[in-house]
């Protein structure tokens, strides 16, 4: 299978009061192409600064990134906001938005700012519109930010990550700030996107959540203790199952 | 624990402390000096009077003949008790040269004077007394060797009937008579052997003979009415008029107290901004303070001892600052003055210690946010889940602005109080700078021409020996000397008609009040040729127009009949018309006979200067070198355009401009400063936001340009505004200084596009943008990774 991003040998260091600290030691890795992986791991395990890492929104101490056969360690910030833009999306936890525009205009801003993506503004806005109402979101198309719920900016969110029909899409901890039902809701359109080709890169501590991918990646004091092939989901009964399967693996990773 | 919270904060937010640290210094150093100079300059004047031994009543300057008639006059007055008399040596133009070069600007008419004869305290620019002058040296008037481009140390030289006497400038000298920039006659303070030189030397010493008397009287009324018959009086009048020629100089120093408002203002602006963003920044702070059971008041008392310390600081180097600052803008205004401020201590005190009182009270009542909210509210950041007021006001879909300049344009217009406060504060800095532009480009333009009783002409000729002329008797009106002045320039090329104002001395009575009135006539215009505010021109012969405050003083109104001395007779004249003027040393007592009416040869008091028309009409650039070539053929460097001329009269355009420059120089300092102050508040504020957008895929190029066109908009909206408002604002400042200096009406400011649309708000806003640009480089450091930072 063609790999969509390929981490080979990557270290991160963050110097804090004069004290060096090892984030992540060595990590080797890889995605392919509409491959749906999870990073699982304590606190402080080095998720999050993995997640940012590899997507370039950080910079590597040391390492190869390779996205779409490109190696992105030696880019310059401004390669890598472009890359950023045009193939890639990201999801927050806190569902973080512009707070001065309305929920649409977040929405197609991605789109706006992209030179590769020729359509005129409108065919963006409608595709933005398009990608809402597929989410069950429309009626919100309009309103400020704190006028929607948790769970419907997280689906903006959403929105806002497909709206330039990225390779990959990294989401960090995308349901830790809902509820069950939302979180759910969430899942079922990430599940969604992946089966329409879209690779996902997601870090959750949740194993309801990590139950929806297909390969599940722990990683423990910067360094990957296991991998763990849970396949493409194919039905809702499969979920207790599979989540029952992970939390076993999880117990004998040491977590 | 409060020193521990405040060395804290100061260390972690040090750049915008620093800015908020200078905006208090500037209000401080501004408000302090500009209360310190008004006070000096308002009782300036009495103090150097005092201290110059000014205190007569009455001032007679006058040739002295060998009758010695003014003096005889002066001793037979009922009323005068005693006068000293100053003999003094007049100089005329072509007698000097300085540095091998002609110097022509010496006023209407200047004296030798022997420091051995002097009457009064004159000083120096360290205002000490003049006590003695070398041989070979003179001290020359501050004014002159400023406008001549002269200093101490270099020489000038006396020709006189082929006898060269060189000089070398002592020094400058400030002399309380005639040192106002409004009173043309300047002196040299010369050695008594030199002085009795130069009396030897000139050829016709007898009718350079002149007099200063200082007179004692109490009835200076009568004294005034017996002298103005007198031939030869160079001017007379009362000393409160010489007193009020300073006027100019209380003018300027209230011009800078006013424009002194705008750093305070400005101060309060921002101080305003930096605690409701550093509230707003902390709130979760403040909420997690609150819920630890941390009392309101404790909580105000953390920001307010921390703006008190800037405060303090700030105040206490502004008031030290505030002492050379100020004895530097006295100098720039009032230069010709021997002021001492004795008490510039206590009242910088007094002004730094309103400016700390002033400054915690408003800190307090921007505090008040911190009590009305609740722990969780602020533990929340104010989101409690109801619905806010709508924030966004564009939208991203329907413009066509680029995404850095929609999302500068949304921002603005979302926080409209934010960039409202930055419009207003930049507006506050730019429309001083333009009201001083306007003022000092009326004062250099015609539009004041007629506040001068005279009329539009191409060229004046200010020629004091022709002026002297006239004044003896020897040119009824001043027709020969015109007749001469257009056949020397039509030889010369340049055909023209020439006329000049005269003026004429009568006693004029109404309502039981008599003074003395100067009445201007030109046998060669109309009456309606003038500029009147009410009524109609005196067509008639036995019909006059006054100024406004000249019929203030006599009680009179037009259609009433006053009575006139002429050829020994009260005559009766109708009012017919009031007129402003800002003629100096007259103040008022001004008015205009009609063309007909005969005047006396024995009452010519004085010219304006000889007005010359062209018969081609040439444009601007033909008379500038016209000028410049009659210049050269009367030798006479008092040749002026129009514009010249308004200037040379109200002479008080050089000064304006140095403060125009000094304000703009401010001006740009604070909008640098408030641009990068407000700048490092939004990086902080949005910090979550710009590594949002870096994440996004925004690259750091875009969110710079975001962050400068925000400031660029603001300051355009700000330029613009203070375009619209800079001449309503120039009437509304100006016009009570300008009715100081005796006008009545509204002044026609003149406005110089180029400077209004386009040099101020062009250098405003290159600023801002290149202010705005340097400080938000720092976002380059701001990773994507940090998006948590979002708030």
């Amino acid at each position: 299978m063609e790999k969509i991003l390929e981490v080979r040998s990557l270290c991160k260091t963050y110097i804090v009061n004069k004290r060096q600290n090892n984030v992540l030691k060595n990590v080797d890795f890889s995605i392919d192409k509409g491959e749906m992986l999870a990073v699982m791991g304590p606190s402080g395990s080095g998720k999050s600064t993995l997640l940012y890492t590899a997507s370039g929104m950080d910079r590597a101490t040391s390492g190869e990134i390779i996205f779409n056969g490109k190696d992105i360690s030696g880019m310059s910030a401004g390669e890598l906001a472009e890359m950023r833009l045009d193939n890639m999306g990201f999801i927050f936890q806190q569902m973080y938005m512009l707070k001065k525009l309305t929920v649409l205009d977040n929405i197609i801003l991605p789109a706006i700012q992209s030179k590769k993506n020729t359509k005129s503004k409108k065919e963006k806005a409608a595709y933005g519109q398009e990608l809402m109402r597929k989410l069950g979101i429309i009626e919100t198309a309009g309103n400020d930010i704190n006028e929607v719920s948790g769970g419907q900016l997280q689906r903006a969110c959403i929105c806002r990550s497909m709206i330039n029909s990225p390779d990959i899409i990294f989401a960090d901890e995308p349901t830790g700030a809902l509820n069950r039902n939302a979180s759910d809701d969430v899942m079922e359109l990430l599940s969604k996107l992946n089966k329409e080709g879209t690779a996902i890169m997601l870090v959750t501590h949740d194993a309801r959540v990590a139950a929806r991918c297909e390969r599940i990646m722990f990683i423990m004091d910067g360094k990957i203790k296991g991998e763990y092939m849970l396949g493409k989901m194919s039905s809702d009964a499969n979920m207790r199952d599979r989540e029952r399967a992970l939390n076993n693996w999880l117990m004998e990773m040491g977590w | 624990m409060f020193f521990y919270i405040l060395k804290r904060d100061l260390k972690c937010k040090k750049t915008s402390n620093i800015i908020i640290l200078i905006f208090v210094t500037l209000a401080a150093m501004f408000i302090a000096s500009s209360v310190n100079n008004i006070i000096c300059v308002l009782r300036g004047v009495d103090g150097f009077f005092e201290k110059a031994g000014l205190d007569c009543d009455y001032i007679v300057v006058s040739a002295v003949d060998e009758d010695n008639s003014v003096k005889n006059v002066i001793d037979g007055t009922e009323g005068v008790t005693a006068y000293k008399e100053e003999l003094q040596l007049l100089c005329e133009n072509s007698d000097f040269s300085g540095n091998g070069e002609k110097i022509f600007d010496l006023g209407k008419a200047s004296f030798f004077l022997s420091v051995d004869n002097v009457k009064l305290n004159y000083f120096d620019v360290h205002n000490n007394k003049i006590t003695s002058v070398n041989q070979g040296e003179m001290y020359v008037h501050v004014n002159l060797l400023e406008k001549n481009g002269l200093k101490a140390g270099d020489t000038l030289t006396v020709d006189l009937n082929g006898n060269r006497f060189d000089f070398k400038i002592a020094g400058a000298m400030k002399d309380a008579l005639l040192g106002s920039s409004m009173l043309p006659y300047y002196r040299f303070i010369i050695n008594d052997d030199d002085y009795m030189r130069l009396c030897s030397a000139a050829e016709n010493v007898g009718e350079r003979n002149f007099g200063i008397y200082y007179i004692y009287s109490y009835d200076p009324v009568a004294l005034e009415e017996k002298i103005s018959d007198e031939k030869g009086v160079q001017f007379d009048v009362p000393i409160d008029t010489v007193r009020s020629c300073y006027v100019m100089n209380k003018v300027v120093a209230a011009l800078l107290l006013i424009v002194s408002v705008g750093p305070i203002f400005i101060s309060f602006s921002v101080l305003w901004f930096a605690i409701s963003s550093t509230i707003s920044e902390e709130i979760r702070e403040i909420g997690a303070m609150k819920a630890i059971g941390i009392s309101d008041k404790v909580i105000r008392k953390l920001y307010i001892i921390k703006y008190l310390a800037i405060t303090v600081s700030g105040a206490a180097i502004g008031a030290a600052a505030s002492i050379p600052f100020g004895k530097l803008l006295l100098n720039i205004i009032s230069k010709e003055m021997a002021l001492d401020n004795d008490n510039t201590i206590p009242i910088t005190l007094i002004c730094t210690l309103t400016l700390i009182g002033i400054t915690m009270l408003f800190c307090y009542f921007c505090t008040r946010n911190i009590d009305s909210l609740s722990a969780v509210d602020a533990l929340r950041c104010g989101q409690n889940g109801e619905r806010f007021r709508r924030k966004s006001m564009l939208s991203l879909e329907k413009t066509r602005l680029g995404t850095a300049g929609f999302l500068a344009a949304n921002d603005c217009l979302s926080a409209p109080k934010q960039f409202g406060l930055i419009t207003f504060i930049i507006t506050l800095g730019l429309l001083p700078v333009m009201i001083l532009a306007n003022t000092v480009n009326t004062l250099c333009s015609d539009k004041l021409i007629h506040l001068f009783c005279a009329t539009r002409s191409d060229v004046y000729i200010a020629d004091s020996e022709r002026s002297m002329d006239v004044i003896k008797g020897n040119d009824e009106g001043g027709l020969r000397n015109a007749r001469e002045i257009e056949r020397i320039l039509a030889d010369n090329g340049m055909p023209c008609k020439c006329h000049v104002e005269v003026y004429y001395k009568y006693s004029i009575k109404a309502n039981n009040k008599q003074f003395v009135m100067e009445f201007m006539q030109c046998k060669e215009t109309k009456a309606s040729d003038y500029v009147y505010t009410e009524g109609i021109p005196p067509e008639n012969k036995n019909e006059i127009a006054i100024a406004s405050r000249g019929a203030e003083l006599l009680g009179v109104d037009i259609g009433d009949t006053v009575m006139i001395e002429v050829d020994g007779e009260d005559k009766p004249f109708v009012v017919t018309a009031f007129f402003s003027s800002l003629k100096r040393y007259q103040f008022g007592k001004i008015g205009r006979f009609n063309e007909d009416m005969p005047t006396s040869i024995e009452n010519s008091h004085g010219t304006m200067a000889f007005q010359v028309d062209f018969d081609d009409h040439p444009d601007k650039k033909e008379i500038a070198e016209r000028i410049d070539r009659i210049k050269e053929i009367f030798k006479n460097d008092n040749v002026f355009d129009a514009e010249g001329y308004s200037k040379d009269c109200t002479r008080v355009a050089d000064v304006t401009s140095a403060l125009k420059r000094l304000i703009f120089v401010f001006s740009v300092i604070a909008t640098m400063l408030i641009t990068v102050l407000m700048e490092l508040l939004f990086v902080s504020k949005e910090k979550g936001e710009t590594a949002l957008m870096k994440a996004l895929g925004f690259s750091s190029g875009t969110i710079i340009a975001n962050h400068v066109l925000r400031f660029v908009m603001v300051s355009v909206l700000a330029a613009i505004i203070s375009s619209a408002l800079c001449l309503p604002m120039t009437g509304l400042v100006m016009d009570p200084l300008f009715s100081l200096m005796g006008s009545t009406t509204h002044i026609d400011y003149k406005l110089v596009p180029w400077e209004i649309f386009g040099l101020y708000p062009a250098a405003i806003i290159i600023i801002t943008a290149v202010s705005a640009f340097i400080t938000s480089l720092s976002t380059i450091s701001i990773k994507a990774s940090q998006t948590s930072d979002i708030e």
